[in-house]
C-alpha cells in the first residue's frame, strides 16, 4: 500500500512539474506544406531563393510542417494528378512561378493548392520593382497562406527589424533588415550610432544615439526621407530605451550631471521628467500599465536587478527575485522577459540566458540555454521574443516562439551586433 | 659573367612573383557582406552621418619624451596608456583600470591618478584652455545599455579622484563608449581587464 502511495505521489508530481513548465501549449494537427515551382518559371534562381525563404517562414511560424515535393509541373495553370503517390504525406502545395522578371519589374504568381479537396483554393499575383526585397515578399506570401487557413497572426514576418553592429573600435552602423536579415539596408553609417529605436508603429521614423556631435545626442530620423533633428544632447550619454503607445514620449536614459537615470521626454512640451534619482546605475527603462508605470535595471541592491515605479509617484517596486545580475527586460501584459546571468565565473560560458516570469504568479520558465542572450523584446502580439545572442565570436539575431517551444537563430555575417528593435 | 647575369635575372624574377603574390586578400566577411546590403532603394536612401570624432591625437614625427613621461611607462608597464600632443610635447597619462562590475578606484588606482594629475597640472599651468576629456570603457560582458551608464560611473570616480587632487571640475568633460571601444578582442580575462578602464585625454 505504501509503495502504491509513493508511486502515485511521484506521478502526481511529475504532471505538476510539466503542467507548470507548459505555459502556454496547443495541441493541434498542422498541415504539410510543399513549395514547388514549375518548370516554365522564368529566373528560377530568385525563385528558387523565394521559395528558400518561404519554407523557413512556415517553420518558423509553427503553423506547418514543410515538406519536399518530387513532382513535375509544367506551369502554375496546369491541373494536378492527386493519384501520384508524391502527394501521399502532402495537405497543401503551393506553386509558385515568376512570368516577369526585368531590371525594373518583376510578376510573382502564387497558388495554393489544396491536395485533400482536390483544388485550387487560393491565387495571388505579386510585383516588385527590385529583386533584392524578395525577403519580404516571401513574408508577405507566408503571411497570406498562414491567414486564409485562419491559423494565429505572423503580420510580425512583414515588419522591419533595426540593429546597429559595430564594425570596428567607436564604429557602427545602423541597419534596416527582414527577421532573417536576408535583407539588409544600411541606414546610418559612419561614426558611433547605435541603440535604434522606432519612433511609431508605422515604422516610418527611428531614433537614434549619435556620438558625433560635441555631446552624446539623440537623433530622430526619417527612414524615406533620411531627414534628421536632434531630440536631446547630454553630457555623458544619452539612449532612449522605449516610446510610448501614442510616440509622444520617450523613456531616456541620460547623463546631464554625469549620473545616468531615467527621464520621461515629451515629444510635443519638450519637458524632462525625472524618474528616478538612485545615485548608483538606473537604465534600460520601458513604458508598461498603459505607459502609467516604466520597468527599469539598477543597482540599487548591489547587483543589476528589475524594478518597476509608477510615473508620478515615489516608492519602487522589485520584480525580480531570481538570479543575482538581471540586466534588462521587455514586458507584455503580465509578463517579463529578462536576460540573466547565470555562472559565479562571470568568464564561464554558459553566461546570460534569457527568463520570462508572470507578475501574477510564481511562475518561471527559462527560454535559452547557452551562449550571451541578450537585449530580449517582445513582438507587438506578445507571442514571439527577438534578441540577441553572441557565442564563439559570433553575433545571431534570434527569434523564440513562445508558444511553440521553438527558437531560431539568424547569423550576422559580420559585426557584431549591439542593439536591436522590431 | 653570362652565368652570374642568368642567375641574378632568375633572382630578380622570383622576387617580383613573391612580391606580387603576397597581395592582401579582400576580407571575405566584407565582401559577403556587399551582396547582402541592397543598392539604393527608391524609398530607403542611405545617409551619410557628420563627420566622425575629430579628437584625433596627432602623433609628433620626432617625439619629446620627457623623463617623467619615462617615469610613468616604467613604473605601470601593463596598464594602458594615452597619449596626447600639447605645444609640441607629447603628454602621456595612464588609463585607470576597474574590476568587474566596478566603479570604484582601488588602492593602485588611486596612487596612479595622483601621477595622472600631477602630470595635468604640470600642462594646465603653462596652458590654461586645456581639457580633459575622460572616456569610460567596459568589457564586453553585460548588456550594453548598462555599459555604458557603468562606464559613466566609471569616468565620474575618476573625475571625483582628480577633482580631490586639486583639478577644477571645470576642466574635465566626460563621456562613455560602453564596449564599442576595446583595445584587444582576445576572450581571456587579461584582455577583458584591459577594455574595463577609462582613458585620459587631453583636448587643447
Amino acid at each position: 500500500m505504501k509503495q502504491i502511495l509513493i508511486v502515485l505521489f511521484v506521478v502526481i508530481n511529475l504532471m505538476a512539474v510539466d503542467a507548470e513548465l507548459d505555459i502556454i501549449r496547443k495541441n493541434t494537427i498542422i498541415p504539410n506544406i510543399a513549395v514547388n515551382i514549375p518548370e516554365h518559371c522564368v529566373n528560377k534562381k530568385l525563385a528558387k531563393k523565394i521559395k528558400f525563404l518561404l519554407e523557413k517562414d512556415f517553420l518558423v511560424s509553427g503553423h506547418f510542417n514543410v515538406e519536399k515535393l518530387d513532382y513535375k509541373l509544367d506551369s502554375i495553370e496546369e491541373k494536378f494528378n492527386y493519384s501520384n503517390k508524391a502527394f501521399n504525406h502532402i495537405d497543401l502545395v503551393l506553386n509558385l512561378e515568376i512570368e516577369k522578371s526585368s531590371a525594373n519589374a518583376i510578376v510573382v504568381s502564387v497558388s495554393l493548392v489544396d491536395i485533400n479537396k482536390q483544388e485550387e483554393v487560393l491565387r495571388k499575383n505579386y510585383s516588385m520593382s527590385t529583386s533584392n526585397r524578395y525577403p519580404f515578399l516571401s513574408h508577405k506570401i507566408a503571411i497570406v497562406i498562414n491567414d486564409y487557413l485562419k491559423a494565429p497572426t505572423i503580420k510580425w514576418m512583414d515588419r522591419f527589424v533595426i540593429f546597429a553592429r559595430y564594425t570596428k573600435p567607436k564604429q557602427s552602423e545602423i541597419v534596416v533588415a527582414d527577421y532573417t536579415l536576408t535583407y539588409q539596408k544600411v541606414v546610418v553609417s559612419g561614426g558611433l550610432n547605435i541603440f535604434p529605436k522606432w519612433a511609431n508603429k508605422e515604422q516610418t521614423s527611428f531614433y537614434y544615439t549619435t556620438y558625433d556631435k560635441t555631446y552624446p545626442s539623440l537623433i530622430k530620423q526619417n527612414l524615406y526621407t533620411s531627414a534628421t533633428k536632434t531630440i536631446l544632447s547630454s553630457n555623458g550619454m544619452v539612449v532612449c530605451s522605449d516610446v510610448s503607445k501614442d510616440g509622444k514620449k520617450l523613456v531616456v536614459t541620460m547623463a546631464p550631471h554625469d549620473q545616468p537615470d531615467i527621464y520621461i521626454y515629451n515629444t510635443k512640451t519638450k519637458l524632462k521628467t525625472k524618474i528616478t534619482s538612485y545615485k548608483g546605475i538606473d537604465v534600460g527603462g520601458n513604458f508598461v500599465e498603459n505607459d502609467t508605470k516604466v520597468i527599469f535595471v539598477s543597482d540599487r541592491l548591489g547587483n543589476p536587478n528589475i524594478f518597476a515605479k509608477k510615473i508620478n509617484e515615489n516608492g519602487v517596486e522589485r520584480l525580480v527575485y531570481h538570479g543575482k545580475n538581471n540586466s534588462q527586460a521587455t514586458t507584455y501584459d503580465d509578463y517579463i522577459v529578462y536576460s540573466s546571468r547565470e555562472t559565479l565565473n562571470e568568464f564561464g560560458n554558459n553566461t546570460f540566458n534569457l527568463y520570462l516570469i508572470s507578475t501574477t504568479s510564481d511562475e518561471i520558465r527559462r527560454l535559452t540555454t547557452q551562449g550571451s542572450n541578450q537585449f530580449p523584446k517582445f513582438s507587438a502580439d506578445g507571442e514571439s521574443i527577438l534578441y540577441i545572442k553572441n557565442e564563439n565570436n559570433k553575433s545571431y539575431l534570434g527569434i523564440i516562439r513562445l508558444n511553440y517551444n521553438k527558437s531560431f537563430l539568424f547569423t550576422l555575417r559580420s559585426g557584431k551586433l549591439q542593439s536591436i528593435d522590431w | 659573367m653570362t652565368f652570374n647575369k642568368k642567375l641574378l635575372s632568375s633572382v630578380l624574377l622570383v622576387g617580383l612573383f613573391m612580391v606580387g603574390c603576397g597581395s592582401k586578400q579582400e576580407d571575405v566577411a566584407t565582401y559577403k557582406n556587399k551582396d547582402k546590403v541592397a543598392k539604393v532603394d527608391k524609398k530607403v536612401d542611405t545617409i551619410k552621418t557628420k563627420k566622425a570624432d575629430t579628437n584625433k591625437v596627432v602623433e609628433p614625427k620626432k617625439s619629446t619624451v620627457s623623463k617623467a613621461e619615462v617615469s610613468v611607462i616604467d613604473k605601470f608597464p601593463n596598464l594602458n596608456k594615452v597619449s596626447s600632443v600639447v605645444d609640441g610635447k607629447k603628454v602621456t597619462l595612464v588609463s585607470i583600470h576597474f574590476g568587474f562590475d566596478k566603479y570604484k578606484l582601488s588602492d593602485k588606482m588611486l596612487e596612479v591618478n595622483s601621477i595622472n594629475a600631477k602630470t595635468i597640472n604640470e600642462v594646465t599651468s603653462t596652458n590654461s584652455n586645456v581639457k580633459i576629456k575622460l572616456e569610460g570603457n567596459c568589457d564586453e560582458w553585460g548588456t550594453d545599455e548598462y555599459n555604458y551608464a557603468l562606464g559613466l560611473k566609471r569616468t565620474k570616480s575618476v573625475k571625483k579622484a582628480l577633482i580631490n587632487e586639486g583639478i577644477s571640475a571645470d576642466r574635465i568633460v566626460v563621456v562613455s563608449y560602453g564596449e564599442s571601444n576595446p583595445i584587444c578582442k582576445e576572450q581571456t580575462k587579461a584582455c577583458w581587464k584591459k577594455n574595463r578602464r577609462v582613458d585620459h585625454k587631453i583636448l587643447p
